[in-house]
């Protein structure tokens, strides 16, 4: 039988760390990619994704199975991440945001990890440029809207695992991923029928 | 199903995390609605263009650092006020005092005499004047004052007019006629 993820951790929780390892293992990739998407910054993300898991480790004597674990997992990058954003870190950041609107646009730390890195330098810059825009599109949502899309769209999770992360009942969910995926489909029409 | 799609059936029928029975009844009012099936597809369309967003991933090193920084945390979770070095702070603080108290009771303090060289100069008036120099009798002390109410409760001080005069609540409004029949 698979062990659930509900078990490693209270095997971490008896005092397991190789239990801890396969956790982080399996979780470490969506979460860095999560905090990414959040913080915009490669360095800052990994960051903070280890910053998640030592704050797991450290909870591990207080962990009771009340809901899914990575739903733990989740709320808990997500207030590690408001937290980074609203301490001011990613000011400077934001400051870089301001200037691409202007056409300068931030330099990624590492090389993403794009799905076809093949074609032409032209082709390359057109897809980059696209991903700008998406970008631009979700950063520019609602904090609320944006952490929904999000867990929706990048993480796949489930409407009730993502209400209980924002702590709001799954009707607000629902309503919220609505009014955000109907602004993503304004402002990104143009990209919506011009797929290079 | 001949009603239109609700706002979050969109998402769910996009979504794919419908189950069989509700997927068919959408399909079948799709088949039938132009204007949902066309919502459909640019919500579609939108989930395309957004999973073009691509996330940087953990670098190589993202595990040994993980490693290291829990090989620094301690087998045991910290006792609590570890944790909260502020309440620990205000505890041993409050222990310190505890046994201050406890060691050394507070005398029975009786009326407090304060030496004339400690007490703390008056606050100056709204008016800033000159101290007035009450001008002794022959016997009196010469008594110096800055304090209204200091000075109207001297005898010495009430009986000497060129005092008194300073001090504008007892004699305003002074008139020149009134300062010639005084």
């Amino acid at each position: 039988m698979e062990t659930s993820d509900q078990e490693r951790m209270l095997r971490v929780r008896a005092g397991d760390r190789e239990a801890f390892n396969v956790l982080a293992e399996k979780y470490r990739t969506p979460v860095v990619h999560f905090l990414y998407r959040m913080v915009r910054e490669s360095a800052l993300a990994e960051e903070l994704a280890q910053e998640v898991f030592l704050r797991i480790y450290r909870a591990r004597k207080s962990y009771r199975p009340r809901a899914k674990f990575s739903t733990w997992l989740f709320r808990i990058a997500t207030n590690v991440a408001l937290n980074s954003l609203r301490d001011g870190r990613m000011r400077k950041t934001l400051e870089t945001s301001l200037d691409a609107d202007t056409g300068q646009r931030p330099v990624p730390q590492r090389p993403l990890e794009v799905a076809d890195p093949g074609g032409n330098v032209e082709q390359r810059m057109l897809e980059a440029e696209r991903q700008e825009q998406i970008r631009r599109a979700v950063e520019a949502l609602p904090e609320k809207q944006r952490l929904a899309v999000l867990l929706h769209k990048y993480q796949e999770m489930d409407y009730d695992e993502i209400a209980d992360i924002l702590d709001c009942s799954e009707s607000a969910l629902k309503s919220l991923l609505f009014r955000a995926y109907e602004t993503l489909r304004v402002r990104l029409r143009p990209l919506l029928g011009a797929r290079t | 199903m001949s009603e239109h799609l609700r706002e979050e059936d969109f998402i769910h029928y996009v979504d794919g995390r419908l189950d069989e029975a509700e997927r068919a009844e959408l399909d079948r009012h799709l088949a039938a609605c132009a204007g949902c099936r066309g919502r459909v597809d640019e919500l579609r369309g939108l989930m395309g263009v957004l999973g073009e967003w691509q996330a940087a991933g953990p670098s190589p090193r993202f595990d040994a650092a993980l490693r290291a920084r829990l090989a620094e945390e301690p087998a045991s979770a910290p006792p609590w006020f570890a944790l909260r070095p502020a309440y620990a702070a205000a505890l041993a603080a409050a222990a310190v005092l505890a046994l201050g108290v406890y060691l050394w009771p507070p005398e029975v303090a009786g009326p407090m005499v304060v030496p004339p060289s400690v007490v703390p100069p008056p606050p100056p008036l709204a008016r800033a004047r000159p101290p007035v120099v009450a001008r002794p009798r022959p016997g009196q002390p010469t008594v110096q004052v800055n304090d209204g109410l200091a000075a109207f409760n001297n005898p010495v001080l009430l009986e000497n007019y060129e005092l008194l005069e300073e001090f504008d609540v007892l004699f305003e409004p002074v008139t020149p006629e009134e300062k010639k029949s005084l």
